[in-house]
C-alpha cells in the first residue's frame, strides 16, 4: 500500500516535472523566435542620410546595438554571406550610440568584430538619428539597395534570437548578390530593441560619423 | 578419497536463466550498474545545471533596450529552467537508485539538457554533441530501454520545433512537416549502435554471473570436501594410534614371551646333548637317537623363536642396523664353511663364485650374513640332487655401488602366485610345502626387511619346476639412518621387492 502510494506520487511528480519542463522550453523557444519590430525602410536611399553609398555596387546597411549579444550571430552571417557573395556590395555595419550613455560606450566587442570583417565600414550613429532615418527599430536589421539606390531587401541575417547557421534571409541576400532570384525580399529580425523609452530624439543636432 | 575435477571450463556454468543463483547474482549485479549509474548522472545533474548558469552568464549575461538593459532571458532559464529539469532527477537518483523510473526520468531530463544548452549557446553545432554523448552515457546503464525516451524527447523536440519555429532547426521557413526523421534518424543510428552494445554487454553480465555461480558451487563442495577430509583424517589418526599401540603391546608381548621361551628351551638343548654324549658313552643307542630328536625340535623350536623375536622387533620399528666395515670375500667364505654341510644334505653341489675386487663393504654384518643364510638355506631345503650357486659381485647402478648377492638353485621353483605372496611373514608357497619341507614361512620375509632396513632390495626369478634365482643388491656404504628417512619405519610398514618371473 505505503509502495503504491510512493509510486503514484513519483508519477504524478513525474507528470508535473514533464509539464513544467515543457513549458519552460515552450517559454524559451517562443522568446527566441520571437522577431523583433520590423523596419520601415524607404524604398529609395533616402537623401538626407549621411551613410555614403556607391553607385558602382549595391550598398548593404546593417543596423545595430552595440551590446546586443544576439546580434554577434548577424555579424557571422554577414561575414559569412560576403565571404559567399561573387558581387562585392558595399557594407556599413551602423552601431547606434544613444544619447544618454557615456563616451565610448559604443565601443565594444560587436563592434570589434565587425571591423574585423573584410569589406566593412563601420559607423556610429549618434543618438539612432541614421537609424530612424531608415525605419529601422531592432538590431541586426539588414537592408540592400541597389546601385540606384532602390530597396531590394530588409529583414534579418538570422534564423532566431542569437542563432547562427542557414537561414532564409542569409539566403535572399546571398541571391540579390549573385544575381539569383530571391525566395522573398524580407524576413523577421532578432535582436535587440535600438530605442527604449527613455531614448527618444533630440530635436536638433543629429551627427553620423564615419569610422 | 577420490575429489571432483575443479576445474572451470564452460561446461561447468550453466546458463543464468537455467539457474536461480547465477539469475540472482546477475540481477545484482545489474541493479549495482543502475543504483552506480543513477548515482552518476546525480552528479551530472547538478554540474550540468551549474554549467549552463556559468556559460548564460559568459555568453549572455545581460539584454539591452536602446540605452537600457537587464538580466538577459537565458540567464533565468539557465536558473529556473535548468533547475526545473535536473532537480527533479537528480532527486530521485539519490532517494530512488535502481528503481526503472528513475533512470527513464534521468533519460528524459538529460535529453531535454540537451535541449536547453543548445539553446543557451545559440544552437551552436558544437552543443549538439551533448546529446550523443548523453546517449552514450545512459548505454552506461545496459538497459537499452532507456534509450527509447531519451529519443522520443529528441524526436517530439525537433517535431514540435519544425512545426511551429522550422527555420531555427532547419535554416528554412517553410520545412516539411516529416523533416524531423532526418534528425531523428541519426539519433536512430546512434541508438542501434548502443543497443547492440547495451544486449552484449548484459549477455555478459549473464555469462559472469554464470561463471561466479559456478566457482560458488565449487568452493562449497571444496569447502565440504575439506571438512570430510579433516574429519576422516582425524578418525584415521586416531585408528592409526590405535593399531600402533595394539601392535606395540603385541610385539612387547611377543618379545617378553619370546624370551621366557628362550630360556627354558636352551636348557632343555643343552641337558639333551650332554644326555646324548652320556648315552652315547654308554653304548644306549636307542636313547642316543630319541635324545638327537629332542635337540633337533629344540633347535627348530629355537629357530622359530628367534624369528619371531626378529619379526616383532621390526614390526615395532625397535630393529637395529649395527653398520661395520667388513671384507666380503672373508665374510662369505666363512660363511660357506658353515653352510656346506647343510646344503649338501639333499645331494646338491654347491658353488661359490667371489668376483675380483669385491672388496669391502660397510653394512650390518649379521643381517647381511643372515640374509645370505637364509637364503643359501631356502635354496638347499627346496632343492635335491641339484646344483645351487652363490655369485657375488660389485655393481654400479645409478652412480651407486652395491654388493650383488645372486643364490640360484635347480630346485622346484615358484609359480607366479606363489612368488607374490613371497615375502609376507608365515607365507610359504602354499601348506603343502610347509608339511613336506617344514619351516616357519619367516625366512625371506625377514631377508626382505634386513634388505630394506640396510637401503637394499631384492627380486625373484623363478619358474614352477625350473628353479629360482634371489638377488640381493646391499649398497656398498650403507647410508646412516636418519630420522626423517626411516628405513626401519619403512621396514616395518611397507614391503620391499622388485619380483621378476621367468
Amino acid at each position: 500500500m505505503k509502495r503504491t502510494r510512493i509510486v503514484g506520487a513519483v508519477a504524478a511528480a513525474g507528470v508535473l516535472w514533464l509539464g513544467v519542463v515543457a513549458v519552460g522550453l515552450a517559454a524559451l523557444m517562443d522568446y527566441d523566435n520571437r522577431p523583433g519590430n520590423p523596419a520601415h525602410a524607404p524604398l529609395q536611399w533616402p537623401a538626407g542620410s549621411r551613410l555614403s553609398r556607391t553607385n558602382e555596387a549595391p550598398t548593404l546597411v546593417m543596423l545595430a546595438h552595440p551590446r546586443c549579444d544576439c546580434t554577434r550571430a548577424s555579424l557571422g552571417e554577414l561575414a559569412e554571406l560576403l565571404a559567399q557573395a561573387q558581387r562585392k556590395p558595399r557594407v556599413l555595419v551602423v552601431f547606434i550610440k544613444p544619447g544618454r550613455v557615456g563616451p565610448a560606450w559604443e565601443q565594444s566587442e560587436l563592434w570589434r568584430i565587425a571591423s574585423g570583417i573584410p569589406g566593412v565600414t563601420v559607423v556610429r550613429d549618434d543618438e539612432g538619428i541614421e537609424a530612424r532615418r531608415f525605419g529601422v527599430e531592432t538590431s541586426g536589421q539588414t537592408l540592400l539597395y541597389d546601385v540606384g539606390g532602390r530597396l531590394l531587401f530588409s529583414g534579418g541575417a538570422t534564423g532566431s534570437r542569437g542563432k547562427p547557421g542557414n537561414n532564409v534571409g542569409r539566403a535572399t541576400l546571398l541571391a540579390l548578390l549573385n544575381g539569383e532570384p530571391p525566395p522573398t525580399n524580407s524576413t523577421p529580425v532578432f535582436g535587440c530593441p535600438l530605442f527604449g523609452p527613455a531614448d527618444a530624439p533630440e530635436p536638433e543636432g543629429a551627427h553620423a560619423h564615419g569610422d | 578419497m577420490a575429489t571432483k575435477s575443479m576445474n572451470m571450463d564452460s561446461s561447468s556454468a550453466i546458463p543464468a536463466e537455467q539457474d536461480p543463483a547465477a539469475e540472482a547474482l546477475f540481477l545484482a549485479h545489474q541493479q549495482e550498474i543502475y543504483r552506480r549509474t543513477d548515482r552518476v548522472f546525480g552528479h551530472l545533474m547538478w554540474i550540468q545545471w551549474l554549467a549552463g548558469i556559468v556559460f548564460s552568464l559568459v555568453v549572455a549575461p545581460r539584454t539591452w533596450v536602446g540605452s537600457t538593459s537587464e538580466v538577459h532571458l537565458h540567464v533565468w532559464a539557465a536558473v529556473l529552467l535548468g533547475g526545473a529539469i535536473s532537480i527533479f532527477p537528480a532527486v530521485l537518483a539519490f532517494t530512488r537508485p535502481g528503481k526503472t523510473s528513475t533512470r527513464y526520468i534521468i533519460a528524459m531530463a538529460q535529453m531535454m539538457m540537451s535541449a536547453l544548452l543548445i539553446h543557451l549557446t545559440g544552437g551552436r553545432i558544437e552543443t549538439h554533441f551533448h546529446v550523443f554523448g548523453s546517449l552514450a552515457f545512459l548505454a552506461f546503464y545496459r538497459d537499452w530501454g532507456v534509450l527509447i525516451p531519451a529519443t522520443v524527447v529528441v524526436a517530439l523536440d525537433h517535431m514540435l520545433r519544425g512545426l511551429f519555429w522550422p527555420q531555427s532547426v532547419y535554416g528554412v521557413l517553410v520545412a516539411s512537416e516529416w523533416r524531423f526523421l532526418e534528425h531523428a534518424a541519426w539519433v536512430v543510428f546512434e541508438d542501434v549502435v548502443l543497443v547492440m552494445s547495451c544486449l552484449r554487454g548484459t549477455a555478459e553480465l549473464r555469462q559472469i554471473a554464470s561463471r561466479t555461480a559456478a566457482i560458488e558451487r565449487v568452493n562449497k563442495e571444496q569447502a565440504r570436501q575439506a571438512i570430510e577430509q579433516a574429519d576422516l583424517v582425524a578418525r584415521l589418526r586416531l585408528s592409526q594410534q590405535q593399531v600402533e599401540a595394539a601392535t606395540r603391546a603385541q610385539s612387547e608381548f611377543v618379545a617378553n614371551m619370546s624370551h621366557e621361551l628362550r630360556t627354558p628351551l636352551n636348557a632343555i638343548t643343552l641337558y639333551s646333548e650332554m644326555l646324548q654324549e652320556n648315552a652315547v658313552t654308554d653304548g644306549r643307542e636307542a636313547d642316543a637317537a630319541d635324545l638327537g630328536k629332542v635337540q633337533v625340535a629344540s633347535k627348530h623350536l629355537l629357530g622359530l623363536i628367534n624369528g619371531i623375536l626378529d619379526l616383532s622387533k621390526i614390526q615395532a620399528g625397535k630393529m637395529d642396523v649395527h653398520l661395520e666395515r667388513f671384507e666380503v670375500r672373508a665374510m662369505v667364505d666363512e660363511l660357506v664353511s658353515t653352510m656346506t654341510a647343510v646344503v649338501r644334505q639333499n645331494g646338491n653341489a654347491l658353488e661359490v663364485l667371489v668376483d675380483d675386487g669385491v672388496g669391502d663393504m660397510h653394512a650390518d654384518l649379521t643381517k647381511t650374513r643372515q640374509i645370505l643364510f637364509n637364503l643359501l638355506s631356502n635354496a638347499a631345503k627346496f632343492t635335491s640332487n641339484g646344483n645351487i650357486s652363490l655369485h657375488v659381485s660389485r655393481r654400479n647402478v645409478n652412480r651407486a655401488e652395491f654388493i650383488e648377492f645372486s643364490v640360484t638353485d635347480t630346485g622346484i621353483g615358484l609359480s607366479e602366485q606363489q612368488q607374490s605372496r613371497l615375502f609376507r611373514p608365515f607365507a610359504q608357497a602354499d601348506s603343502s610345502i610347509s608339511r613336506k619341507y617344514g619351516g616357519t614361512g619367516l625366512g625371506l620375509f625377514l631377508v626382505s626387511r634386513f634388505c630394506q632396513l640396510m637401503h637394499g632390495e631384492i627380486s625373484v626369478v623363478s619358474a614352477e619346476g625350473h628353479g629360482a634365482q634371489f638377488t640381493v643388491r646391499i649398497p656398498v656404504d650403507v647410508p646412516v639412518e636418519t630420522p626423517g628417512t626411516s628405513a626401519r619405519q619403512a621396514a616395518a610398514q611397507t614391503p620391499s621387492l622388485v619380483e621378476m618371473t621367468a
